[in-house]
């Protein structure tokens, strides 16, 4: 039986006029990027230069980026909308009586975030597979992308939906959705930098010892952006930032497989910290109602 | 039966009920009267299964209402004091929503929803948009979400704020067609003249604990008798006077200028001849008259 939870938001978010123009934005920025190099390689090929097919590599990275980030900074603001709606319709006071509730709104809210992410993905697949098409890269591979955009939805609706249902107060809820964003994606980075340096210093080989790049290496794989890059590198078999990211923290990334073993390892984390987002979220509602 | 045993809660460290007791025989309407506005919210959310007993037991039927895994819920339906909308949903959609939460399923959902559209007179609204009901019909709409699922028990949390005495009258008019068909409820109202009628019992609740529970009319001349007495007298004020002071059931007795003000602890017959007796002693009185009577000021008092 269908969530009811999600079948009345579905049904709002369908009739918010909100929905199609995040839609026509979003195919609207995806559409300019593509016609933006079609006119730059036109205009070189004109001025007599070669066909440089080699910046078309860069279109999958560029259009596959966009909508990596579109998730970051769209989800904390699409989630939002929903819970602003409740709190101030106080919706929540009258489904607290209700026992088993927290775990259908919980689920309502992240799944349509999901939903509406694989409609928007779905909705910018034409100018996606132009750039797959310009890059070389396979269908399969597309598809790929929209997991990994549908994962990370999931990862950042879970944390957004925690925030506001630990905050009372809006503010405080997008503020702190925003926090741990960031703790995510800049924080562990900036961890395991930090990590590095110390342990650099208080050595004495000038090397960083096993433990370190181990703990380094697990930072990273709780960072989603990292996820990305590996699965970037793992599409693309351009994995040259990302594997100078590496070896600065002192990870070896010499053996054939390890990207593809740390794209899927790095996938797998943000799952379960989204997972855990979820059973966090659900456990305080339930708390909440014991005052 | 509803009962409320040893019950306290704490909130923000503070104390908002305190050893709380209170039964509720089936069928009855009963208002929750008094100054602490917080515990008489708290009684119906508690009740409601929205905030648990941090001390004591709420039953229903002797069932725990926070007992775990029982369909208890399924008995209780509760409007609150602050409540909204979705409002770009339909109000058949709305409906749907708490029966589906309610795990009410199948031909009986359509069922409900008819009879509850038809006692609230909501058939022409039914595929209108929420946004577009008129404003006074909104309180009616939760009322109606209210008892969707058919609950036994109602908690009303303010259920007549901000109605016109027209209004009151409509909801009053579908809460008693509700009882005539069994249901039982506890109602927070601020008190209404409506009210007296209206309600069965009555219990003031003051510092988080029952002051005063008993019928309705019980209390309205427990209250009545507790009130002054004010009397305006054109002569005759020392025989008055003296017809009082002889009379064990007076007392408090006050001199205003022409007006005498007194309380009498006896019953109507008493009162009857307490008058008889003024005018046989002479006394010229103009007006003799109870002041109104606020049974919330009196119990607090």
């Amino acid at each position: 039986m269908i969530n009811p939870f999600f079948r009345a938001e579905w049904l709002q978010k369908g009739r918010n006029i909100q929905l199609p123009l995040m839609v026509i934005f979003y195919n609207a920025i995806l559409a300019f990027v593509i016609i933006l190099f079609m006119v730059l390689n036109e205009g070189s090929f004109q001025n007599g230069y070669y066909y440089d097919t080699s910046t078309y590599q860069y279109q999958f990275l560029i259009i596959s980026t966009l909508q990596i980030v579109a998730v970051f900074f769209m989800m904390p603001y699409s989630v939002a909308k929903t819970f602003v709606t409740d709190k101030e319709n106080h919706m929540l006071e009258q489904f607290d009586m209700i026992p088993g509730v927290s775990m259908q709104y919980v689920t309502s809210k992240i799944f349509l975030a999901v939903l509406i992410n694989c409609f928007i993905f779905i909705s910018g697949l034409p100018a996606a597979t132009l750039s797959c098409i310009y890059t070389g890269i396979g269908g399969a591979k597309l598809l790929r992308l929209g997991a990994m955009v549908l994962m990370f939805t999931f990862w950042s609706s879970a944390i957004t939906v925690f925030c506001y249902i630990i905050y009372e107060r809006s503010i405080w809820a997008f503020s702190g959705s925003l926090l741990i964003h960031g703790l995510f994606l800049g924080g562990t980075l900036f961890l395991a930098e930090m990590i590095r340096n110390i342990s650099l210093l208080s050595g004495t080989t000038g090397e960083l010892s096993t433990t370190v790049s181990n703990l380094c290496l697990f930072l990273l794989l709780l960072n989603p952006l990292s996820s990305y890059m590996g699965y970037y590198g793992n599409v693309t078999g351009d994995i040259g930032m990302f594997s100078e990211l590496c070896s600065h923290l002192g990870i070896d990334t010499s053996q054939k497989m390890f990207i593809f073993l740390f794209y899927k390892a790095a996938t797998l984390m943000c799952l379960l910290v989204g997972v855990l987002f979820i059973f966090l979220s659900i456990w305080y509602m339930e708390r909440r109602k014991r005052g | 039966m509803l009962e409320f045993r040893n019950i306290s809660i704490y909130r923000q460290n503070r104390r908002v009920l305190d050893d709380f007791n209170l039964k509720v025989q089936d069928g009855t309407i009963l208002g929750l009267l008094g100054s602490d506005n917080g515990a008489r919210s708290m009684i119906l959310s508690a009740a409601s299964g929205s905030q648990a007993p941090d001390y004591g037991q709420i039953l229903l039927d002797e069932v725990s209402i926070y007992g775990g895994k029982n369909k208890i819920y399924q008995k209780v339906g509760y409007m609150p004091q602050e409540y909204g909308f979705y409002d770009t949903l339909r109000v058949e959609e709305y409906f749907e929503l708490f029966l589906s939460l309610y795990k009410v399923n199948g031909r009986y959902r359509q069922k409900r929803m008819d009879e509850v559209a038809r006692l609230f007179d909501f058939e022409s609204y039914m595929t209108a948009f929420i946004m577009e009901l008129p404003v006074e019909i909104l309180p009616f709409l939760c009322l109606a979400k209210t008892v969707l699922h058919d609950p036994e028990w109602i908690f009303l949390d303010e259920p007549f704020a901000g109605l016109s005495s027209v209004q009151r009258y409509d909801m009053m008019k579908i809460l008693l067609i509700l009882q005539e068909q069994g249901k039982s409820m506890v109602v927070n109202s601020q008190f209404f003249p409506e009210n007296i009628d209206f309600f069965t019992h009555i219990a003031i609740i003051e510092d988080g604990k029952v002051v005063m529970k008993n019928t309705t009319e019980d209390i309205f001349e427990l209250a009545l008798r507790k009130n002054p007495v004010r009397m305006h007298v054109l002569a005759g004020m020392d025989e008055a006077l003296g017809v009082l002071k002889d009379n064990a059931l007076v007392d408090r007795v006050t001199v205003d200028d022409n007006d005498v003000i007194f309380r009498f602890n006896g019953g109507e017959r008493e009162e009857a001849e307490l008058l008889t007796d003024l005018v046989a002693a002479g006394a010229f009185i103009q007006n003799y008259m109870r002041d109104r009577v606020n049974i919330e000021e009196t119990f607090r008092r």
